[in-house]
This record gives C-alpha cells, structure tokens and sequence, in this order.
C-alpha cells in the first residue's frame, strides 16, 4: 500500500533580512518547506497576517498555496490554532504536521510563537530539527523520526507520534531550489482570523535601534600565555602539541587508560 | 678644611655589623649609626628598593607596582592573616530568584555561572535568595553551588529524556517556589526548556538577554536590528558571555525542600535517544569542535590525512591548498570559505592571512606548526611549534599509533 501523504502546514512569518532591513523569507522557514517536501508531504503555507508580496518568495521554494489569516495581528497564535484545527486548509483530512522557523527574523524572534501553537493545540512539540524521516510509512498517526542539531555538530534522536509541531534548524540540508515561475503562479488565499480587538500595545517593552556591546572575554582564551617552542625534536613537538590538545579536551585522552 | 662632616667608613662599618660569627657579617640595609633614616650629609636617607618592593602588588607573573597609592600594599597583604573563608548566609529572604542550570556532565558550564551571576544582581537588588533548580543526582554539585553565588540548592530531577516531563517538572517547582524571576542559559537546551515553560504557563518569556541590571533587560529584536528594552521580567534566558559570573564570598547553597506534588509520568510522546557526537571526519567544517588544517607549508597531503584521521580531527585548508586541488572547496577556512566555530584549530603551514584569520572568528585556541616565527599565525596561537611541518606530522602520527596500539 502506497503511504498516504502527509499533510504539513508550514508558518511563515514573512521576515526582513538583517543587513538590508528589506522584507526577505527567513532561511529556516525556506528550510522548513524543504523538511515538508523531504517528507512527500502536501505543504500549505500559514501566515498570520496582511498578504504581503514577500510571501511569494516563500512560494518561490515550493508552496502553491499560501493562506494568510486577515485580522490576526491581536492574537497569532489563537488565529494560527484556530486555522490548524478548523478543518478548512486541507479538503482530505485534518493536519498532521505543523512546521515552523525556530526563531523568526523581524518581529519579537523570541521563538516562542511554535511552542505557544503547539500549547493551545495540545500537540508535543521537537525543537531545532536537521532532518526528518517517517518512521511508520503508513497508518493514521503517522510517527517522525528526528534528528535534533544540537551544538558542535551533535545530533540526538527523537521519535514523536501524532500530529506535531517541529520547529526547524538553520543547519537542516534541505533547502528547495527557488523556482520563479511558481513564486508568479501560487495562490495567496485570505481567509478572516475570526479575532476582534485591536493588535495589543507592546506591552511594557519600548525599543530602540540595537547597540552593539562588547562580549565578555573567555577566560580560556585569555590563560593560553602563547607558548612557543622553537626548533624542538619533532617527538618533543609532537608531545607538546597532543599534551595541549589533551588539556583543552579537545583530544580523548589515549584508548589505554 | 671644607666644613662637611668627615666620615669614618671604618667605624660606620662596625656600627652595622651583626651577629659575632667567625665571619663578620654586615646589613647594609641598616641606616649608618643608628640614625634612623638620616644620611651623612644630613638629608634623608631613601631606599628606591625597598619603596619599590612596598608598591608591589602581590601575585601575578609580571611585578606589578601600585604607584599613586598609599606605600606599602605589599607587605601589608602578604603579612595580614590568610582571609578565614567566609560563607554568606541568607535566612529570611524576601524573594527567589530561581536559575536553572543546564548541568552538561552534572556540572555548571560557563554559561550556568554566568546565569548565577545574573541571578544574584537581580537577587541582590531585592535582598532575595537565588535558588538553583535541578541537579538530582549529581553528588559534584553540591560543593559548587555555593562558590558560584546559589543561596539554595533546589534538587529536583531534570536529567529525564522527554522534554515534556521535564518542563512539566519545572513548572511544578515553580508554582511551589513562587519565585519573582527564573533564568534559564539561552544555549539550545535550555531555550527550548524555557521556551516550553513559558507556553505552559502563559508568562511571558524575554529569550537572548544581553544586558541585565536589576532594573531592565535588553534583548536584541527585529533580525538584530533593534532591541527591546524593559523591566526584568519573570522568565527570562541570557545570552552568553553577556553577564560576568559571580565572583564575590561563597554562598551558603544549602539544599531547599521542594513540596511540589509529583509530576505524573507524562504520556511520553516524544521520546528522545541521548546526544551523539558527530564523526568528525565527514561533519560540517563550521559545525565542528576541532579542525585541524593544512597551508602552503604542507606538501605530503597522505600523511596530512593520516594525521587529521588520528586526532579525531575535521580536516581544513587554507584557500592556497584548495586552489591546488590538494583538498577539496569545502575544506576552505576564511572569509571567502567557511567561518568555523570551533574550539581548537590547529594550522599546518598557514601563514595566517587575514583573509585566513577571518575564518577563526569565534576559535577560541590555536595551534600553530610554523617554519616562520612571524607568522601571523604564530601570533594568534597559544601554543607555537617553530619547525617544519613535515617533520613534525610523522612524529604526531608515530605517537598517536603508539598510544592507540
Ligand atoms: C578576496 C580574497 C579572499 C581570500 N579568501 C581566503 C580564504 O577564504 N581562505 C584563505 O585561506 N585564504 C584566502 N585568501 C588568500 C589569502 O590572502 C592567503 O593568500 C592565503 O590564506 C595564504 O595561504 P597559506 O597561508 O596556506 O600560504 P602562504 O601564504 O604561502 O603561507 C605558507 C606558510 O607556511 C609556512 N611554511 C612554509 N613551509 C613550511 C614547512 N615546511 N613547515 C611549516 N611551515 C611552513 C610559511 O612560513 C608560511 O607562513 C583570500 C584572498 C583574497 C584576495
Ligand atoms: N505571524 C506569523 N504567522 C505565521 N507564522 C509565524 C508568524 N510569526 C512567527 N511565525 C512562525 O514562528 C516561528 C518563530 O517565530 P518567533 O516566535 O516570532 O520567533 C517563525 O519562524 C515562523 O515559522
């Protein structure tokens, strides 16, 4: 039996890039509809807002639908979990999967917005994904094998079941290729968020153009004095060079000990 | 005659003459005569040596001398008794501040201090305890705690593999605790616990602080391009290397109960295996914690490899290497190659270029094998090896061989 696709919804938060401030997508948004075409999934775009032209680009990278929620500025994410869960983006069946940046690019970029989706649809959420495979290639709940970048080049493995929430890495590989003719032939659809009030007030929190400030210093890198050895016996240099490595921890200490 | 005071040397010599040994032994230091401090012509007599070594600041590799300052730190510190250590105790606090730590190996990272740091400014400025959360099951900690500026130790089990549980028990301390604020270290772990926190329990989260006082908080907004600015708030992640860790008198870390009701087993629906390192020889150049490289100096590019594959080590290049076909484009570090993020890179024959030197942004050691003492390299390097590559890479293979087998 063929596997049933999947049926992905992908956020998009329509970004501007950090050096020009021009409106631009954001690179793991662009990643997380390359995750949904690795997976066979049918993709639907989500934003919550005005359709603005840049949600072309996102297009651009593999989504022929994109569905922005009018009126959503007050409250995303109950526009975005009330979208998700009103039936009315896939005509096959409900969503199984909801895939979103891990931190957007021109708005709070606190990264929250996914955790709080998956909080109010009641669905477990895995942060920071480089890859995704299904585990069970059919079925009704579908399960995800993950992997999870982590620092250093680290990868752990998870496995979620049932619809879920990833929110996507900047290191996953899996970026589409950008075709124009599709960013020109893609639908945006606008449907009302069902949201009254006004968007709220930044609560509290004014802003101001970012300064740069120094960082602290490592302290390990201020204690390396540099050391030099000058024409030592190669086998001297060669102990010198794996007892640093070894002090750094960098190196496994030998297989014998 | 002149009218100056004649001297006899012989008798000023007797005057200082110590001790009755079979030797005659003399302190020169001692003022000539008993006189204290006045020289034979009349004037004050001074000692450049010894008001020199009363400017002395003790410690350190290079004298340091505290010149402008009251005379005499020297011998005044190294004289006063060894201070008694000290621990300050915080019984009647009047607010928590709760950190919770991300324990790599059972241990507080540098980014966990510095987010006791953190916590102790907020802490200090409203007489409140800081508590730190977590660390069941790490007999390490307890000694540690103290020292890095925790009031309480809250032992409570954060070590579980699912996510989920471990935010749900987090959110039961805290409702326990009722602290006024809770930092988390903004690394990927501990953003995502803080992260699942705050969407479980509406707060709302500040993420990426990177200055803290205890009346605002600034985080970067807007791709980096403004920042928001605001009171602290109650969940808040710091960014690294932003706060200095604390420093001051060891704290007292005594353990807190915590009577929180026991977080249900949750449903487990993720389930996460533990953390696996990458192969270091096919992962991703800016990913890696070791790179090792080779430059214009390297010519047997065979026993590079060899040499690479022995210390668990992501190869590099210089873009001269590259331009040759000796190694591959990906393998090129600098500006117009890969910026790496590693902790140590150690560079075969690189001259260290500063189109090169753009790529080691963020290293935080350098190793360099080098034939030329001057190199710009050399000067970026803890540790420097003056000799020729060649030599040098067969010897570390041979040793590497010969603790392996
Ligand atoms: C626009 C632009 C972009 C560039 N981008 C990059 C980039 O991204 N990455 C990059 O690497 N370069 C880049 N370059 C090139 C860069 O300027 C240097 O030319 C290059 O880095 C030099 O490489 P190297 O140090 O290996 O070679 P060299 O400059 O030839 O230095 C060789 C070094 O090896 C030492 N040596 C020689 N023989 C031995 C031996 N037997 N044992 C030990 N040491 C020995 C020498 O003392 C010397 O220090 C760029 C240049 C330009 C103009
Ligand atoms: N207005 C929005 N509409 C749809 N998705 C969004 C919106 N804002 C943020 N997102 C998604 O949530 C991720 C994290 O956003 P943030 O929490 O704002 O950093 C982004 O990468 C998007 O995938």
């Amino acid at each position: 039996m063929m596997a049933t696709a999947l049926r992905a919804v992908v956020l998009l938060s329509a970004g501007i890039d950090p050096v020009s401030g021009r409106p631009a997508p954001v690179g793991t948004e662009i990643r997380a509809i390359g995750l949904a075409r690795a997976l066979g999934a049918r993709a639907i775009g989500l934003h919550a807002g005005l359709p603005v032209p840049v949600l072309r680009e996102y297009a651009g990278y593999g989504l022929a639908d994109i569905v922005c929620l009018d009126g959503a500025g007050a409250d995303p994410v109950t526009a975005l979990a009330r979208a998700i869960l009103s039936g009315g983006l896939f005509a096959e069946g409900p969503v199984d999967l909801v895939l979103a940046g891990r931190r957007a690019s021109g708005g709070a970029d606190s990264g929250l917005l996914p955790y709080a989706v998956a909080e109010r649809l009641g669905w477990p959420i895995v942060a920071d994904v480089a890859a995704a495979q299904r585990a069970t290639p059919a079925g009704p709940s579908p399960e995800l094998e993950i992997e999870q970048a982590r620092p250093r080049g680290a990868r752990r493995t998870a496995r979620v079941a049932g619809p879920c929430v990833l929110s996507v890495h900047e290191v996953a590989a899996c970026v589409p290729d950008f075709v124009f003719a599709q960013a020109r032939a893609a639908v945006l659809r606008t449907m009302p968020a069902g949201i009254d009030g006004s968007p709220p007030l930044a609560g509290g929190a004014e802003e101001r153009a970012y300064r740069r400030r120094p960082r602290l210093i490592a302290a390990a890198a201020q204690a390396s004095g540099g050391r030099v050895l000058v024409d030592p016996a190669p086998q001297d240099a060669a102990r010198a060079i794996i007892d640093h490595l070894r002090a750094l921890g960098v190196l496994p200490p030998p297989a014998g000990s | 005659m002149t009218g100056r005071p004649r001297r006899d040397p012989r008798a000023e010599r007797a005057a200082r003459q110590v001790g009755l040994g079979a030797r005659p032994r003399f302190d020169l230091a001692q003022p000539p005569g008993g006189l204290s401090g006045i020289g034979p012509s009349g004037r004050p007599r001074r000692d450049p040596r010894a008001e020199q070594a009363a400017l002395l600041v003790p410690g350190g590799d290079r004298p340091r001398l505290a010149r402008g300052g009251t005379g005499g730190i020297g011998p005044a510190r190294a004289s006063a008794p060894a201070p008694v250590a000290r621990v300050i105790r915080m019984d009647d606090p009047a607010c928590l501040v709760v950190v919770v730590p991300d324990l790599p190996d059972g241990r507080l990272d540098r980014l966990d201090r510095q987010v006791l740091g953190a916590a102790r400014v907020l802490a200090d400025a409203a007489s409140g305890a800081v508590v730190l959360l977590g660390g069941a099951g790490t007999p390490d900690l307890m000694a540690d705690v103290g020292p890095a500026g925790a009031d309480r130790l809250a032992l409570v089990d954060l070590a579980s593999d699912d996510p989920e549980y471990r935010a749900a028990t987090v959110c039961a301390a805290l409702a326990a605790l009722s602290p006024r604020h809770v930092l988390f270290p903004d690394s990927d772990d501990g953003a995502d616990l803080a992260r699942r926190v705050a969407a479980h329990t509406g707060q709302g989260l500040m993420t990426g602080v990177e200055v803290l006082t205890a009346r605002q908080a600034i985080r970067p907004s807007r791709a980096g391009r403004r920042e928001q600015i605001s009171a602290p708030p109650m969940l808040l992640t710091l960014a690294p290397d932003r706060v200095a860790p604390y420093a001051g008198e060891a704290r007292e870390g005594r353990p807190l109960p915590v009577d929180a009701p026991p977080v249900p087993p949750g449903a487990g629906r993720i389930r996460a295996s533990a953390l696996r390192a990458a192969d270091p020889a096919t992962m991703n150049l800016a990913e890696a914690p070791f790179v090792v490289a080779a430059g214009n100096g390297v010519t047997d590019f065979a026993l590079f490899r060899s040499v690479v594959a022995g210390l668990h080590a992501t190869p590099g290049a210089s873009r001269v290497v590259c331009d040759a076909g000796s190694m591959p484009r990906a393998a090129q570090v600098g500006a117009s190659g890969t910026v790496l993020d590693a902790v140590c890179y150690l560079a075969f024959g690189i001259a260290g270029a500063p189109q090169h030197l753009q790529g080691l942004g963020r290293v935080e050691h350098v190793v360099a094998v080098n034939t030329d003492l001057h190199a710009a390299m050399v000067a970026r390097a803890g540790l420097s090896v003056i000799a020729d590559a060649q030599r040098v890479m067969p010897a570390l293979r041979d040793a590497l061989a010969a603790e392996d087998g």
